[in-house]
């Protein structure tokens, strides 16, 4: 009896253990960038289609209320996009709100990014077809992903050329990296870098090419350049004619 | 694992079987992932030319042109295949020189001059004749099963075909039985070496031919060679647009004479678009029937192209 006792309360106070830190605040602290801009974009938990702003209430930090969106203020994740610049993703820790003691705030502490970036990059199909893209910073734990536009252009902002890749699936799949099923449309794919300031055109038959090369050499399977396994990549791959991919750096 | 285990060493032990595989007859490998739980049906075409073929081994001593055309069906990681070629030489096999009495093994001609009727010529490992029969069509029927040790593991093929080739018509002998008769049996192999993946296939193969001849106590008689080999698939090159499908096959063949293969093999492949993809294939094969090395040099050029391909069901 006294062994089910101290069971039930053990187990009833799991829930209390494991309380979250619920908040809608969100603040960034920005290490080594001096003033920085009024306001920053904050991509959250790897998802850049719910990007939001904060806004600089110091001079190296910015803050926004997301109420109603709550969400745990311990162990949440994002990155920054600063307007020509980005940083790898953070992992936010708990904070009393100096305003209200009773409430917590999501603190995430980056450091000032150092690498060159340009402010966009654009990926236009002809004809247009859908797309979604995934970003990773290399030795980052953090994959940034999007749905690319309806219209055949999408532009990608503040990519820092030489440490991201960026990985393209044309459909609504999302390209799962380290893998050969994703077109990486950086690091001298198709023979080629995006680094040109004239636009990257890659075909369609330069895509399938790309993807039998890395199906063929990604260690998953019998390097062989099979007939039917380049038809099986021409099936799946939407129609287009070329993809054009524009770097506008400012 | 037990059972996993036996499998392998079923397919391993199953059939008496090798075989090079034609130089024309490009690889149909379709991991079952990127098939995401659908069906998929592809008839291919190849067609071309060859000089210094050799079909099994076997140089068939004449350039010839084929057509080949393999019609395949993946499903749930099994693939079902069937094959016709069309081969045609510059030698007609009625005008074909029959071998040198001097190279033939003694069994064959006790065997001929007691039988005192026409005799098919065996196109086997003898010693100084190891000629193909004359070019002909071809069927033959593949089941593949495609299995991996767990979902981010490497994708392996276990491979089994029967064929047969029809052999020059011998005077009154049934044309149904004037059939070369191949097994194959290939096991795909990933070996971790210095931190690398290498693949590779082990093939067992035979070839059969059977006649309707018997020998002085009436038993029937057949002919039989056998090949084991190992094929390593080296990674894929990009050189311009093209890629270059490197492997490199060892092995041993019985049946006669011994012989001992090394046959590497380059295939510059040139896609133009996405269906038609244009094949260089060079592929020296160097063999030791015990009196020293020689190479007879294939090179194949040849075009193939899907006819029809369809995708059955959803991607999940």
């Amino acid at each position: 009896m006294r062994i089910l006792f101290t069971v039930t309360l053990l187990l009833s106070a799991i829930p209390l253990l494991a309380q979250p830190f619920t908040t809608s605040t969100v603040e960034v602290v920005l290490e080594g960038c001096g003033s920085g801009p009024e306001v920053i974009t904050v991509v959250p938990s790897n998802d850049e289609t719910r990007t939001f702003e904060v806004k600089r209430i110091e001079s190296n930090r910015w803050r926004a209320d997301r109420s109603p969106k709550k969400f745990d203020a311990r162990g949440a994740t994002a990155s920054l996009r600063l307007g020509g610049a980005r940083t790898d993703c953070a992992t936010s820790r708990e904070m009393r709100d100096p305003r209200n003691p009773d409430r917590w705030i999501a603190v995430f502490t980056f450091r000032c990014p150092t690498q060159h970036t340009w402010r966009e990059l654009t990926v236009e199909t002809k004809p247009a077809v859908k797309l979604i893209y995934a970003r990773e910073l290399q030795g980052s734990q953090c994959v940034d992903a999007r749905l690319g536009d309806d219209f055949g252009i999408t532009t990608i902002q503040d990519v820092a050329y030489e440490r991201e890749s960026i990985f393209v699936n044309l459909g609504d799949k999302l390209p799962a990296l380290r893998t050969a099923y994703s077109m990486a449309i950086l690091r001298g794919a198709f023979g080629k870098h995006a680094l040109e300031r004239a636009p990257l055109i890659v075909k369609r038959t330069e895509v399938i090419d790309d993807l039998e090369l890395r199906n063929a050499n990604s260690g998953r399977a019998t390097p062989t350049a099979s007939g039917n396994a380049r038809t099986l990549l021409a099936l799946d791959l939407p129609q287009f004619d070329r993809l054009t991919l524009t770097v506008k750096a400012k | 694992m037990m059972r996993r285990l036996f499998c392998m060493a079923a397919f391993l032990v199953a059939a008496n079987a090798f075989a090079q595989t034609e130089i024309f007859d490009a690889d149909d490998f379709v991991d079952p992932r990127e098939l995401a739980g659908r069906a998929l049906f592809i008839s291919r075409a190849s067609i071309g030319a060859a000089a210094g073929y050799g079909d099994q081994y076997r140089p068939l001593h004449q350039t010839m042109g084929f057509l080949h055309i393999s019609n395949t069906f993946y499903w749930h990681g099994l693939q079902a295949t069937y094959k016709h070629t069309e081969i045609r030489g510059s030698d007609d096999w009625s005008a074909r020189n029959q071998p040198q009495p001097a190279s033939l093994p003694s069994t064959v001609m006790t065997e001929s001059l007691s039988g005192r009727r026409p005799v098919p010529q065996m196109y086997f490992n003898r010693d100084h004749s190891l000629d193909a029969p004359a070019p002909a069509p071809k069927d033959s029927v593949q089941f593949a099963w495609y299995h991996a040790f767990g979902p981010s593991a490497p994708m392996l093929r276990y491979q089994v075909t029967g064929g047969r080739q029809a052999v020059e018509p011998v005077a009154g002998l049934k044309n149904a039985e004037d059939e070369d008769y191949f097994y194959r049996v290939e096991v795909q192999t990933m070996i971790r070496l210095g931190g690398k993946s290498i693949f590779g296939d082990v093939n067992v193969s035979t070839i059969t031919q059977r006649g309707a001849r018997t020998n002085a106590q009436g038993v029937p008689l057949k002919s039989q060679q056998s090949a084991y080999t190992y094929s390593a698939h080296l990674p894929l090159l990009r050189v311009g647009r093209a890629f270059v499908v490197p492997t490199m096959t060892v092995g041993h063949v019985t049946g006669g004479a011994a012989i001992s293969v090394a046959n590497p093999s380059v295939d510059l492949i040139w896609s133009r678009g996405a269906d038609i993809n244009f094949h260089v294939t060079y592929s020296p094969s160097v063999q030791n029937i015990g009196n020293g090395w020689k190479t007879r040099n294939q090179i194949a050029v040849f075009a193939d192209r899907a006819l029809y391909a369809k995708l059955f069901g959803t991607r999940r």
